[in-house]
């Protein structure tokens, strides 16, 4: 059997222990849930695609939480201040045996090397996507059941402010927004030391750079705002359908509280489609954010942001600065690759008429 | 009316109208129905579907949403501590109190009834827990007993199970077995056996009397099985075009319909002694109830009908014990 999925049927298996040893008898209440997510566990790894995009994943969230640790250079120091003899030379390719003290890699027009400066992206790549998408979907996914739920007025109100966000094409609108909010971003980062320090420590960042921090944060707080409309309306037709079932009906036929409808009965209903949807998602949030920055919104040098770096690149581009262009968009390739190819293995976990032909060859051994 | 009930009376409903506001025109689902249950007793409402059956016992749980709105009636019904109280004027959070509580509710499809991501136990321990403070442990364990009660075998190991590892009949035995958690005074039981196969059937059925018994509710059963009317119902009332057409206790029914349709229904019933030629049947279908005019809903296809049938609505006739019939026919001029 694959190892991928023995790995993951133990750690299913040691965190069922763990809880049996909190609470006795959690595991025989629970056997069947556990069958459950084993059975999905394996067809996610039967497939190719999800066990490269996961390998992908696991790659990009290795160098996102110990990239910064492992980058052999700092970001903000420009080695073509200490060293004038650079000066002509920079950016300097990729260069093998010959390199006269400098980076393998190649280097950007600072002298830095360029791969310890992608080692670093990968942090703010992960954290900006992650955080975008996290609290958009929180906000959509609100918005979404309520107006899906309440229906009528409460509905109207919400879905037409969610078609008003959506009928602006989002990354005009996030500009806009990132630009209005950039200044008094700025001053609360400015009057709030411990804010500043979260933020820098988050994303692997000199907190000293409040100014541009408060860029990065801009952007990101602008994507938000754009991002959460397309969740309010899957969830919400989601919940449209969900509510229309019987159980729905029979729970509050049963004097069940609406708040229990709603967190019960409701939302785990509705998890699966959400879940792709994020997990795609991840991908999106990646590239737009790269854009913004790309296009001088977000952070400004010396921050490693790969969008920054590939737009750094291009007044040097081609001869003169593919390889960094190669180096940054290979970074974003694999980001945003990865995520991709585990949304599309996990809509075939969660869909029942691909899974069914996995899970019958499966079954026999899961259930052992 | 007054706000007072008989010592044995469970629920007095009077002029009950709902009606739904759509597009197309407005539909008069109900229209002026009564219904009385007495403590312990069976009551069976019967009519074809989409005669407003389903819609008038949810009127009276409080389940109807827009665009359906209540427009009159009263609907009293004395709680177990002896209070009574009219379920049309409570709020939603007092008439949330009473369902699942004080009454329950058994939809016909078992297996939409329950939420594919919770065990059998989950249904029944979330609805005891809902309305009754007591712990998860206990209420789990009288979960096992209610699923004893309903006649599962193995209660220990079903309690565990998910709806799709269940039969159908196995699933209407738990939606059963949460509806009677709390040990409701009324049972509402819409259609309950229509998704099973006759066999079941017949065993649900006994199950729902001898848990009548045991637990000494009043079960109102919706149907449009004749069968099943003749062998459970204490009383029956016949609905047709959302309004009651006649009601009288069941051996009454059976033996001296009044009302035109009540005839005509029963003669629909196929026989299995007697061979007969073709199935007999009621010509025409169920009226539209969109913007409804004055006049017996049941005119059209009525053998009898006559002009006044058609100008005015028919008129409460007592024949007595109980009988009432809605019929120009019976009307003494």
């Amino acid at each position: 059997m694959n190892p991928v999925y023995r790995f993951g049927s133990w750690l299913i298996d040691k965190y069922a222990g763990l809880r049996e040893k909190i609470s006795p008898g959690w595991l025989e209440k629970n056997r069947s849930k556990l069958v459950e997510t084993k059975l999905s566990v394996y067809v996610f790894t039967a497939s190719r695609i999800g066990l490269t995009g996961l390998a992908l994943v696991v790659i990009t969230l290795f160098l996102a939480i110990f990239g910064p640790f492992i980058a052999w250079e700092p970001y903000d120091v420009y080695p073509i201040l200490n060293k004038p003899e650079l000066a002509g030379k920079l950016p300097h390719p990729p260069c093998f045996g010959d390199c006269e003290g400098l980076p393998m890699f190649g280097t950007d027009q600072y002298g830095r090397d360029v791969l310890s400066l992608v080692v670093r992206g990968f942090r703010i790549a992960l954290v900006m996507s992650i955080i975008i998408v996290v609290t958009s979907s929180l906000i959509g996914i609100v918005i979404g059941l309520v107006s899906g739920y309440f229906g009528g007025l409460v509905d109207e109100i919400l879905m037409r402010f969610t078609d008003m966000m959506l009928a602006f094409p989002g990354l005009i609108l996030a500009i806009a927004f990132s630009l209005t909010l950039r200044l008094s971003l700025r001053d609360f980062l400015m009057a709030n030391p411990t804010a500043t320090s979260i933020v820098a420590s988050l994303f692997a960042l000199n907190p000293k750079d409040a100014p541009n921090l408060a860029n990065l944060l801009s952007v990101f707080l602008a994507l938000i705002l754009v991002w959460w409309p397309p969740y309010a309306r899957v969830v919400r037709g989601s919940v449209l359908s969900v509510k229309e079932q019987g159980f729905i009906e029979a729970a509050k036929a049963l004097g069940l509280s609406t708040w229990k409808i709603l967190t019960r009965h409701i939302f785990p209903n509705i998890m699966s489609p959400l879940l792709v949807m994020v997990t795609f998602d991840f991908a999106t949030a990646t590239l737009s954010s790269a854009a913004l920055s790309f296009l001088g919104l977000g952070p400004q040098p010396p921050v490693p942001d790969l969008g920054l770096i590939i737009s750094q690149a291009g007044q040097y581009f081609p001869e003169r600065s593919w390889w960094i262009v190669i180096e940054a968009g290979t970074a974003l390739l694999l980001i945003s690759l990865g995520w991709n190819l585990v949304g599309d293995a996990l809509r075939d976990v969660f869909d029942p008429k691909t899974r069914r032909s996995i899970e019958l060859k499966a079954k026999i051994e899961v259930r052992k | 009316m007054s706000s007072t009930l008989p010592k044995n009376q469970v629920l007095a409903v009077r002029d009950l109208s709902v009606r739904f506001y759509t597009y197309a025109g407005v539909v008069h689902a109900v229209s002026q129905a009564y219904l009385d249950v007495f403590e312990g007793e069976t009551v069976a409402l019967v009519g074809e579907t989409g005669c407003g059956k389903s819609v008038f016992t949810k009127a009276i749980t409080g389940l109807i949403d827009p665009p359906g709105r209540i427009e009159t009636g009263q609907a009293l019904f004395r709680k177990r501590d002896g209070t009574i109280v009219d379920l049309i004027k409570l709020s939603p959070e007092e008439i949330r109190e009473i369902r699942g509580n004080e009454i329950a509710y058994i939809f016909q499809d078992p297996s939409s009834s329950l939420d594919p991501l919770y065990t059998a136990g989950d249904h029944i321990a979330e609805t005891i827990l809902e309305h009754r403070p007591i712990t998860k442990d206990e209420a789990y364990q009288e979960a096992v007993q209610l699923l004893r009660d309903v006649l599962i075998p193995n209660p220990e190991v079903r309690v565990k199970n998910y709806p799709h590892e269940l039969s159908g009949g196995m699933r209407q035995r738990v939606v059963i077995a949460t509806a009677i958690s709390n040990k409701p005074r009324l049972l509402i039981a819409d259609e309950p056996t229509t998704n099973l196969d006759v066999t079941v059937q017949a065993q649900i059925l006994d199950l729902l009397r001898g848990l009548k018994e045991k637990y000494k509710m009043s079960l109102l059963l919706i149907t449009h099985n004749l069968g099943v009317v003749a062998e459970t119902a204490d009383r029956v009332y016949v609905m047709y075009g959302g309004r009651i057409a006649e009601t009288a206790d069941v051996n009454t029914i059976f033996e001296a319909p009044m009302h035109p349709y009540t005839q005509l229904l029963l003669r629909a019933v196929p026989n299995p002694l007697k061979r007969i030629e073709r199935l007999e049947s009621i010509p025409g279908t169920v009226p539209n109830l969109i913007d409804m005019k004055p006049g017996c809903p049941f005119a059209p296809r009525c053998p009898f009908a006559m002009e006044i049938c058609r100008r005015e609505d028919p008129p409460r006739i007592d024949l007595g014990n109980g009988h009432v019939v809605h019929c120009w026919l019976h009307a003494k001029r």
